[in-house]
Parts: C-alpha cells; sequence; structure tokens
C-alpha cells in the first residue's frame, strides 16, 4: 500500500503537539511562546500515513512540507487517532518529525547563512555536504522526553545530548536549535571551532554507521528474496547496494580476482558488514563519550577526589549518570576508581546529615527522599543500604520493620507521609500499615493496596521490554513480573533487605522463574519439589532458587531460606514490632503482592503493543 | 593507534581537523574534516608507515562517503 494523506491526523498532530510543548517550560523559555505554532504552520502542509517500511518510523520532508507515519504491516488499516492514542511510540514518532518541522529554518535564514537547509544544528550546504545530521537527531529526541513522550530510537545519539545537558544545562542544550553552527552551536557546545567540527562530524558517523547496519540488513532481506520481481526492482534501484557492488568488484578486479559477485557472496558480505559496523560503532560510540567525559568532566570529578570535605551540595550527577548507564570509554577503569571513591565518601556525608536531623528530632520522609534523591537512585534501584542505614540509626535492635516501611512507602511515593516518631513502631494488618508513635498512639496511617501509584510511561515500556524478552522465550506463556524484598547479608554482616524483581513464566501449570538484571533475564531454578510446591500454595515451602551465575549465590540462600512460595493469600500478619522468622516472611508476601497489584495488572491495561527497540527502528 | 603528534601534524601540514581512524581491506585511513567557501569537505587520507597519502581513488572515497558521511538530503528521520 502505498502512503494515504491523512487529515485526521495531520489536525491531531498539531493539537497534540502545540499541547505538548505549552506544557515544557523549557521549551517556551527558549523559542518564545508563539514559536512552534507559527513554525508548524510555515513548514508543514501534509501529514501522510501508511507507507511501509520496516526500517523506519517516520520522516519528515523539508522540500514537500510533509510528514510521513510509516506502518511496519504491508495493507494495514489508515492509521486513526484511536491507535495513535493506543500507542505510545506512534505519539513518539509524531512529536519527534513534528520537532523536526517546527526547528527547520525559513528560507531567509537559509540565505542568510549560505544553506541549502538546516534545523540550527544540523546544516545542509550547497556543496552537497552537510554538517550535524546526528546530534540533530539526538537533540530532537531529547526535546521529544522533555515533552514527557518516550524516545526508542538513536539511543546513542541522544545520550551524548543528555551528557552535554549534565555539563553545559538544559537551557544551553535547547538553545543549540536556535542559531547557526559556526557561531551559536559552538558557543553553546563551549567549544573550539576545530573541536566542535570533529565532535559533530564524529556523531554524523555514528548516525552514519548505524544506517549502514539498518542498509545492510534490508538488503540481505531483498537477496534472500531474490526470485521476487518486486524485490529485484527494489534492489536494483537501491542506491547504497549498487555503490557497495560496485566497490566489491572494483576491489574484486585490483586483486585480479573475478569481479562478477554472485548472490551467496553478495548476502556473505553484507553479513560481514553487519558484524564489523556494529563493532566499530561500538569503538566509536566509545571514542565520543571519552571526547565528552574529557572535555567537561574529567577535571571535576579530580578536583572532587582531592577534596578535603565532600559536601551535599557538590554535584554528582554527571559521575552517577556514566556509572549507571555503564558507560564505557577510554579511561573508564581510572573513572570508576576515582568514582566509588567520592561516591562512597558522599553516601558517609549524607548520613551524617541524616545522623544530625535525627538528633535534632527532624528526620522527616520528606528529607529521606530528598537525601535519597542526592544518592541520585531511581525507584527501581531502591537505595536499601540507605534505608537499612537510616532504620539502624532509628531503632539499632530491630531496624528491619523500619526499613520495611521506607521502602514500602517510597515505593508507593508516600514517603512524605512519614516521620521518624511514626516509624518507631509498625504493625502491618489486613492490607493495611499502622505505625505507632511510642506511647502507642496511631500518628500514620498507610492503606498501600487502595492508593496505588500510576507508573510512568518510562516504567510502563521498561517492564513491556522486560516482558517482550519472557514472552519471546515463552511465547504461550502467562507472565508476571513481581517485585519482592530477600533477605541479604550486607559488608557488615547484617541482614538487609534487598529488593529484587522476579519474572514468572507460567505455563502449563509450570512456572518458570527469571531474576531481572537491569534488562537482562537471568534463569533462576526451582530446586526440588517443584509440583508439590506449586499444587499446595498453604504449605507454605520457600521457594528454592539457584542463580545461574555465580553472582548471585549468596542472595540465594537466603532467599531458599526465607522467601514465601505463596505470594497470593489475604495478609493476616504483624510486620512491625515482631522480629520472628514466619512473621517475616508474611511481610515479604504482603510486599509481593502489592508489587503485583500496581506492576502487574495496570500494565497488562495499558500496554497493549510491545515496543522494537532496534537499529531498524530510525526515524521515529 | 594513531597517536596525538601525528594528528596534530596532519591538522597543521594539511590544514584539517582529525575526525577518526577507518580501518578497511587491511589498511589505516584517517577521516578528516576541512571548513571551505560553500560548506565543509571531508578529506581522507591513507596511512603508510611513517608517511601519509590523500587518497584519490574514486571508488575507496565513495565506499567512505556511503559509510561515513550522512547524505544531503530534504528528508529528515
Amino acid at each position: 500500500m502505498s502512503k494515504v494523506e491523512n487529515k485526521a491526523v495531520k489536525e491531531y498532530l498539531i493539537k497534540f503537539v502545540l499541547n505538548d510543548l505549552d506544557n515544557c517550560p523549557l521549551f517556551k523559555r527558549v523559542f518564545g511562546k508563539n514559536f512552534a505554532r507559527e513554525n508548524l504552520e510555515l513548514n508543514l502542509e501534509r501529514v501522510y500515513t501508511n507507507e511501509f517500511s520496516l526500517i523506519r518510523s517516520g520522516y519528515m520532508d523539508g522540500e514537500d512540507l510533509s510528514i510521513t507515519i510509516c506502518t511496519n504491516k504491508e495493507n494495514d488499516t489508515i492509521l486513526s487517532i484511536d491507535d495513535i492514542e493506543k500507542r505510545p511510540n506512534l505519539k513518539a514518532t509524531i512529536m519527534h518529525e513534528a520537532l523536526h518541522a517546527i526547528l527547520s529554518k525559513s528560507k531567509m535564514f537559509c540565505r542568510r547563512n549560505k544553506i541549502k537547509a538546516g534545523t540550527g544544528i544540523l546544516e545542509c550546504y550547497e556543496n552537497g555536504k552537510e554538517l550535524g545530521r546526528g546530534l540533530n537527531e539526538g537533540l530532537t529526541n531529547w526535546i521529544t522526553e522533555k515533552t514527557g513522550n518516550p524516545i526508542y530510537s538513536y539511543k546513542e545519539l541522544t545520550r551524548y545530548i543528555k551528557m552535554i545537558e549534565l555539563a553545559r544545562g538544559e537551557e544551553k542544550v535547547m538553545k543549540m536549535a536556535r542559531g547557526n553552527i559556526s557561531r551559536n552551536v559552538i558557543d553553546q557546545l563551549g567549544m573550539k571551532k576545530s573541536e566542535a567540527l570533529s565532535f559533530l562530524s564524529l556523531t554524523d558517523e555514528i548516525y552514519s554507521l548505524g544506517d549502514t547496519i539498518v542498509n545492510a540488513e534490508a538488503i540481505i532481506r531483498l537477496l534472500n528474496m531474490k526470485d521476487d520481481k518486486n524485490a529485484r526492482r527494489e534492489l536494483d534501484e537501491n542506491e547504497y547496494y549498487n555503490a557497495i557492488i560496485n566497490i566489491i568488484r572494483y576491489m574484486q578486479s585490483l586483486k585480479g580476482n573475478n569481479s562478477n559477485v554472485d548472490t551467496m557472496t553478495q548476502i556473505e558480505y553484507f553479513e560481514d558488514t553487519i558484524e564489523k559496523t556494529e563493532e566499530e560503532l561500538r569503538r566509536k560510540d566509545a571514542k565520543l563519550v571519552g571526547i565528552i567525559y574529557e572535555k567537561y568532566f574529567k577535571k571535576e570529578l579530580e578536583r572532587l577526589e582531592n577534596k578535603k570535605d565532600i559536601s551535599i551540595t557538590d554535584d554528582l550527577e554527571p559521575y552517577d549518570y556514566i556509572s549507571r548507564n555503564k558507560l564505557d570509554f577510554p579511561g573508564m577503569e581510572d573513572f570508576k576508581e576515582k568514582y566509588d571513591k567520592i561516591d562512597s565518601k558522599y553516601f558517609q556525608k549524607i548520613l551524617e546529615e541524616v545522623q544530625l536531623d535525627y538528633e535534632k528530632g527532624e528526620l522527616t520522609g520528606i528529607r529521606i527522599k530528598g537525601y535519597e534523591v542526592l544518592t541520585n537512585r531511581n525507584r527501581y534501584n531502591i537505595n536499601v543500604k540507605f534505608f537499612n542505614r537510616i532504620a539502624k540509626m532509628i531503632n539499632p535492635k530491630n531496624p528491619n520493620p523500619i526499613q520495611n516501611l521506607l521502602c514500602l512507602t517510597y515505593i508507593g511515593e508516600d514517603i512524605e507521609n512519614i516521620n521518624q516518631y511514626s516509624v518507631l513502631e509498625i504493625k502491618a494488618e489486613n492490607k493495611i500499615i499502622y505505625a505507632y508513635k511510642r506511647d502507642g498512639q496511631v500518628v500514620d496511617f498507610h492503606q498501600f493496596y487502595k492508593e496505588k501509584t500510576e507508573p510512568t510511561l518510562d516504567e510502563i515500556m521498561y517492564y513491556e521490554r522486560i516482558r517482550k524478552k519472557a514472552k519471546d522465550m515463552y511465547p504461550n506463556a502467562n507472565i508476571r513480573i513481581i517485585d519482592t524484598l530477600v533477605p541479604k547479608e550486607d559488608d557488615d554482616g547484617y541482614v538487609v533487605n534487598t529488593q529484587e524483581r522476579l519474572v514468572v513464566c507460567e505455563e502449563k501449570g509450570k512456572e518458570i522463574y527469571y531474576i531481572v538484571e537491569g534488562e537482562d533475564l537471568i534463569l533462576a531454578n526451582l530446586e526440588k519439589e517443584e509440583t508439590k510446591i506449586l499444587d499446595s500454595p498453604k504449605r507454605n515451602k520457600s521457594l528454592m532458587v539457584t542463580q545461574e551465575e555465580g553472582f548471585f549465590s549468596k542472595i540465594i540462600k537466603n532467599i531458599r531460606r526465607n522467601l514465601p512460595r505463596n505470594t497470593y493469600r489475604d495478609i493476616d500478619c504483624e510486620a512491625g514490632n515482631i522480629d520472628k522468622h514466619k512473621t517475616f516472611q508474611r511481610s515479604i508476601s504482603d510486599m509481593s503482592q502489592y508489587s503485583q497489584d500496581i506492576l502487574g495488572g495496570k500494565i497488562d491495561v495499558k500496554c497493549s503493543e510491545p515496543v522494537e527497540e532496534k537499529y531498524n527502528n530510525r526515524g521515529e | 593507534m594513531i597517536t596525538n603528534e601525528l594528528k596534530e601534524k596532519i591538522e597543521k601540514e594539511n590544514k584539517v581537523t582529525f575526525v577518526s581512524e577507518i580501518d578497511y581491506d587491511d589498511k589505516k585511513y584517517i577521516k578528516t574534516i576541512k571548513q571551505v567557501k560553500n560548506g565543509i569537505e571531508y578529506i581522507y587520507y591513507e596511512l603508510q608507515a611513517d608517511k601519509i597519502k590523500e587518497v584519490s581513488n574514486e571508488e575507496l572515497i565513495k565506499y567512505f562517503k556511503y559509510n561515513y558521511e550522512t547524505r544531503n538530503t530534504s528528508i529528515i528521520y
């Protein structure tokens, strides 16, 4: 099916994009109130949908002033507003392409700057060359995220922009789309001219190498369909394919070989190209991250390392970002060593602040959350060590219930409602957690199960990716994701509750468990009496789990001892002031049910469609 | 791996800016960028032991262009 003009989607696009940009204070501050509306009117005449493409989700054409939204299904039904509303990835594509249109430079600007076209950070020159396409995609994605929409492509390119934001501030990044390269972009980047040219050019190379992979994959698909007339025609018209085949022939003839290249050899060549390009992409990505690190962060990290007294106002966010994303770059080992040292000093400093607050009787949930934010852990990587230390500070003899409450309230985004008195003694009864002062008076009342929080879009998509991974392995299984607390010994020998995420694949009455590590699923085995455990939940057997990788072996011993099998029954336990094994098990069970409620059911309803996250989903 | 000294030498002697190293067909190449009157130009050099030589082979330049440069097109993805 060829693309069709879709006036309804155009109308929707304008409303949706203007509304989201209107709710983005940063965009309005940098570009002014009417900028988006005026530029959309100037630069967007038509919106097309239903163009079939396996490699693009959309594009903006500056020549005929149109936006095209692609589909990966041949003969798909005409795209409707309902479809868009149901699929966050379509909304993201629409926002991304609309931003290209909004940021496209006027004819007058192009004349004045001697360019054919551009977006401020991308310049297409009269001599057939261009600069900034790579960073332009990263910046467009970054703005898309700032409007509250998720992103699915150009991950590396967006990451460079994120790192520049951490170094230069969000306003400077947004301003990169406001002028030309030779003055404005260089200025916002804080680089010398030659430095900026080299940097932009290298990000273009990253973009181009990604394109090479996408093109090679498409060509292999077509070569495998060589008997199909349409495929043959598509190949003959493919500019990249023809150029590469000519080069192969030329190289063959230079070596004195026969310059005819048969289909199998071609397929092998393009497969080899993909492998080598992926490796080259990894290398050049590491190089670019290294350039950004050296330019913006290295000196400051060294200053922090040598600083006598680290303060909680010192900004560790860029380094947390590098560490959290496990970025690989030359000098990474040195970074890691320095960062770990600083992070540990910083953590101690925060604990000192907590202690001071506690001694003054001012330790509130809001403060704890503030400190927790400073340690920069997100809600799925709860700093249990931090909560454990606070709990030990408050009640050294029995810290576990306090730690439980801190974790629960943190997950439930309810931590602001507690204070240091309310966590002295805690009881959980029939899905309600009561907190008591020492004199027995109820000071806080948490109905976690009724006040479920809406997961954010990022969280939904994260869980959807995990779910899809599990579904790829077990297409017919019922997939559940459970967050649970399991006890683990910390470095000081204390038992600390650690949050673990389990994926349960249930098929034909059999359950297979995986532990989630980032976005990887690591098999956990049910060791014995598997069927009996499943058939008899009332027996309350421990879940026998072993890890295939050694890293978790210590944790697993504790899981075996403590994690309850049955996570579905009603809660009728006291989880607070009694530190008994069975009670503790029940409180974990309580937690599992809660997590499943907020993370299982809602996600199923909200996310109807899995999202592909591959290079071939470019042009978002 | 190309040293900083060599990088600086290439930049100084040819009035270009170093961008990246490219390995192709068991040879080492260097991609550089240069600002010209009507835009930018990419110039590729082959690294031969202790000297460098500008790449003039059209087919090879085309190969580099397809793999290491973005297309100048009115379409933005």
